[in-house]
């Protein structure tokens, strides 16, 4: 799924994508407040997971928000190219 | 073991730059952290924290960990009863011994959260952070590490920790999304 700074989904699939579009919003804004406070500015990748589940917001270069979620082995190799795997 | 020597044990692995501890709700109990990293800064932090996990459990996603990739630095997140474990390392850590010790960091640490709590006279009280008081002096922590360097622009053989999967999102600018969609995740 990816969403763009201001919210509007540019594109989606799989169930639930409106609450993953908001919930993956509103942790990349958190995780940016968070690396400017901790001084480490730049783009921020963030992965939560738990009860195999995983769930992977990214900073896209072209400044839109890419998120996924799924099991941690199926995400697990774009999880290794974020340097989170 | 006091909350002192439980962070030290995290401190003691290579390139790990310092430890917090903050409650389930993610008010901060307990910091490493060298200087550069203000009390206030890591109090947000632990909110925001807070917040994140709160998120997930909203989209029924059961947080038991949370990383953050901070260019070549790393949060790590780590739940436990009572509370969360945050540890802040450089990309050339050892994950083998990081891991061993926040396995055991996080063995001791509902008991600590709990003996915080117990020491505090109202529950709604906010008792002040504690500070590890070996960080306290300068020097005491592995002097061999560059624990209060700037963040440094992209070095050879270190560099782009995610750029990869950076730019193959990024590839999806025009509304396609092959990268994610060939990891077959369940939503996307």
């Amino acid at each position: 799924m990816r969403v763009s700074g201001r919210g509007m989904l540019l594109a989606a699939r799989g169930e639930e994508c409106e609450r993953l579009a908001n919930a993956a919003a509103f942790i990349h804004n958190q995780a940016k407040l968070i690396a400017a406070d901790l001084g480490r500015h730049g783009r921020t990748a963030v992965h939560l997971k738990g009860g195999g589940l995983s769930l992977l917001v990214v900073k896209s270069e072209v400044n839109d928000i890419a998120a996924a979620l799924g099991s941690t082995e199926r995400l697990r190799s774009l999880l290794r190219k974020v340097g989170l795997g | 073991m006091r909350g002192e020597d439980i962070l030290n044990v995290l401190l003691d692995v290579e390139w790990v730059v310092g430890s917090f501890v903050a409650d389930s709700a993610g008010q901060l109990l307990l910091h490493q952290m060298p200087p550069e990293f203000g009390e206030q800064e890591l109090a947000r932090t632990t909110v925001r924290l807070a917040s994140i996990v709160r998120c997930a459990e909203l989209c029924e996603l059961g947080v038991e960990q949370c990383a953050f990739s901070l260019n070549r630095y790393q949060l790590s997140m780590m739940r436990f009863r009572g509370g969360f474990l945050c540890v802040m390392v450089e990309a050339p850590v050892n994950r083998r011994a990081l891991d061993m010790a926040t396995r055991i960091a996080v063995e001791s640490l509902p008991q600590l959260v709990d003996s915080l709590h117990v020491g505090s006279a109202a529950p709604d009280e906010v008792p002040a952070p504690r500070t590890a008081p070996s960080l306290e002096g300068e020097g005491e922590c592995n002097p061999d590490r560059p624990l209060a360097e700037p963040v440094r622009e992209a070095e050879p053989g270190l560099a782009p920790i995610f750029e990869a999967g950076v730019e193959q999102i990024a590839s999806n600018g025009n509304g396609a999304e092959p990268a994610l969609a060939s990891e077959k995740d369940d939503a996307l």
